[in-house]
């Protein structure tokens, strides 16, 4: 699980990654808002054997006090899991298995169904969150009634409990200042923009994550596919402005985005927060056509795999964070090396 | 107001509760109610900041009334203490406060009837609603519902209420088919 970012996706020059999530809560027991352990320990034990009906022998439940710290923060970096999960002091857990699906079981509902993967891929992420929500024994169970739908822990997700969105890439419309067009009408659609990691977190590397705001009033087809739309017409808009930029900048614009390549190719030393708005331009370079070399899978890799977490992962190594930033530079060159 | 308690902190809770029909007050932080086992609010957040606000809770900090407070049928929570984290204590919350529940939907989401897409529940209102519904078919289904999880919990004040409501909008059709 969390290897999604390792295939190639479709629309990747723009669309980085898509996540359908489900939120679901049993009936009869209390919601994991209210912390109660017993409670908590039965919704576990529950979701756990409706797993036998999964089609995926290898799907199995994780304890999170079973998994050490470096894999919750990778899951983390890798968006399979929330901040709010690493810090719960009740019982809970995630579900995984193949990469197509990861549940994250007592977060803030029961379950928080998901899918991510690659590049622009609302249908399938959708199919696969609905073949695990279709298990014949949580299927009987889920809190749900005709006038509001499914019965959800917070009120904003109340109704379908889906949440439709993509990771997506805006250099130029950030750089030409359009971006302030797009938040606005965003926000009429009801539309939510933030930065990559969830909610309350800025934007890194020109990283924004677009997503439904509204769960309650449309079904669950129409929500994905407007939100789909939406993410089309972004994508549109965004190359439309790579364009304009490579032509109207000229070669003040080639140097500018060369120049990050330039720290990049040479730097010994580099946090993430630097290499994430140094690797949006080398991304915006690849895409314009400026320099060649690596695939827009190889970014999306490279972004993933400079977080802390996955950093130590790779490198097999406890590291402290200034050990990590050379560690960065060192993989950042070695991968910027087969650039032309 | 200082934390009755602690006395260092702020007290942002009023917690009341009755022995023996003796009604005992105190003001406490949330650490102290926390630690005394008084309260089971987790946390602060803006989203419970703004939900208090759409339910016309805006005096912060919260108190419980003084008269008797209704409490979820499933999970103990008040409303006050929903609208101060924001959360839902469980489903039956929905319920048990189904006339806040309801409009605070309608501005948090703009709509606050649900419309299902997949086949999973459809057969439980093909069940529930049967031929002589196909005029007002969404509202009795609605009610019928309803009247299903209010009997679920007991509440057979409403269940009676709903009873009477589905009688009135079958009967009607009954005369206007006739």
């Amino acid at each position: 699980m969390g290897n999604w970012y390792i295939e190639e996706g479709p629309e990747q020059d723009v669309v980085i990654s898509t996540r359908i999530r489900l939120a679901r809560n049993l009936k009869g027991y209390p919601f994991p808002t209210l912390n109660y352990t017993d409670g908590a320990e039965k919704v576990l034990s529950y979701v756990n054997s409706a797993l036998a009906e999964y089609p995926d022998d290898n799907i199995k439940l994780i304890r999170m006090e079973n998994i050490d710290e470096i894999d919750k923060e990778y899951l983390l970096e890798t968006h399979i899991i929330s901040r709010e999960m690493t810090e719960k002091q009740t019982p809970c857990g995630i579900i995984s298995g193949d990469d197509s699906i990861g549940v994250m079981v007592n977060e803030e509902d029961h379950l928080r169904i998901q899918s991510i993967l690659p590049g622009l891929q609302f249908e399938q992420a959708y199919k696969n969150c609905k073949v695990f929500e279709s298990l014949p024994k949580l299927k009987e169970k889920y809190a749900y009634n005709s006038e509001f739908g499914y019965l959800t822990s917070c009120p904003t997700n109340t109704g379908t409990g889906i949440r439709a969105s993509a990771m997506v890439h805006l250099p130029a419309l950030t750089m030409s200042g359009r971006i302030t067009q797009v938040l606005e009408a965003c926000g009429k659609l009801g539309i939510a923009v933030r930065g990559i990691y969830g909610e309350n977190s800025k934007a890194t590397g020109n990283l924004y994550q677009i997503s439904n705001q509204i769960t309650l009033g449309q079904t669950e087809e129409d929500i994905v596919e407007n939100i789909k739309n939406i993410i089309i017409q972004i994508c549109s808009m965004e190359r439309t402005n790579r364009n304009n930029l490579k032509v109207k900048g000229g070669i003040k614009f080639e140097d500018r985005l060369c120049r990050s390549i330039g720290i990049l190719s040479q730097a010994r030393t580099i946090s993430s927060d630097e290499a994430m708005s140094l690797i949006s331009d080398l991304m915006f370079a690849i895409e314009t056509n400026i320099v060649t070399g690596l695939s827009s899978k190889d970014l999306v890799s490279m972004i993933i795999n400079i977080q802390p977490a996955s950093l130590q992962k790779l490198c097999g190594l406890v590291l402290t964070p200034k050990e990590r930033d050379v560690e960065r530079a060192k993989m950042i060159r070695n991968i910027i090396k087969n650039i032309q | 107001m200082k934390c009755e308690r602690c006395k260092i902190k702020q007290a942002t809770m009023k917690l009341t509760r009755a022995i023996n029909n003796q009604k005992f007050e105190a003001n406490l932080c949330e650490d102290c109610a926390w630690e005394t086992g008084q309260a089971i609010i987790p946390s602060f957040n803006d989203l419970g900041t703004m939900l208090s606000g759409l339910l016309g809770y805006n005096s912060v900090p919260i108190s419980l009334p003084t008269q008797e407070t209704k409490v979820c049928t499933g999970c103990g929570m008040s409303l006050e203490q929903i609208a101060s984290i924001g959360k839902l204590g469980c489903d039956q919350c929905y319920t048990s406060f189904y006339d806040y529940m309801k409009p605070l939907l309608k501005k948090i989401q703009g709509n606050n009837q649900h419309v299902e897409s997949s086949p999973i529940h459809k057969l439980d209102e093909q069940i529930t609603g049967t031929t002589e519904s196909q005029k007002h078919s969404d509202e009795l289904i609605s009610l019928k519902m309803k009247l299903k999880e209010t009997i679920g919990i007991e509440n057979f004040e409403l269940a009676a209420k709903l009873r009477d409501e589905i009688k009135r909008i079958e009967n009607n059709e009954v005369n206007n088919n006739g």
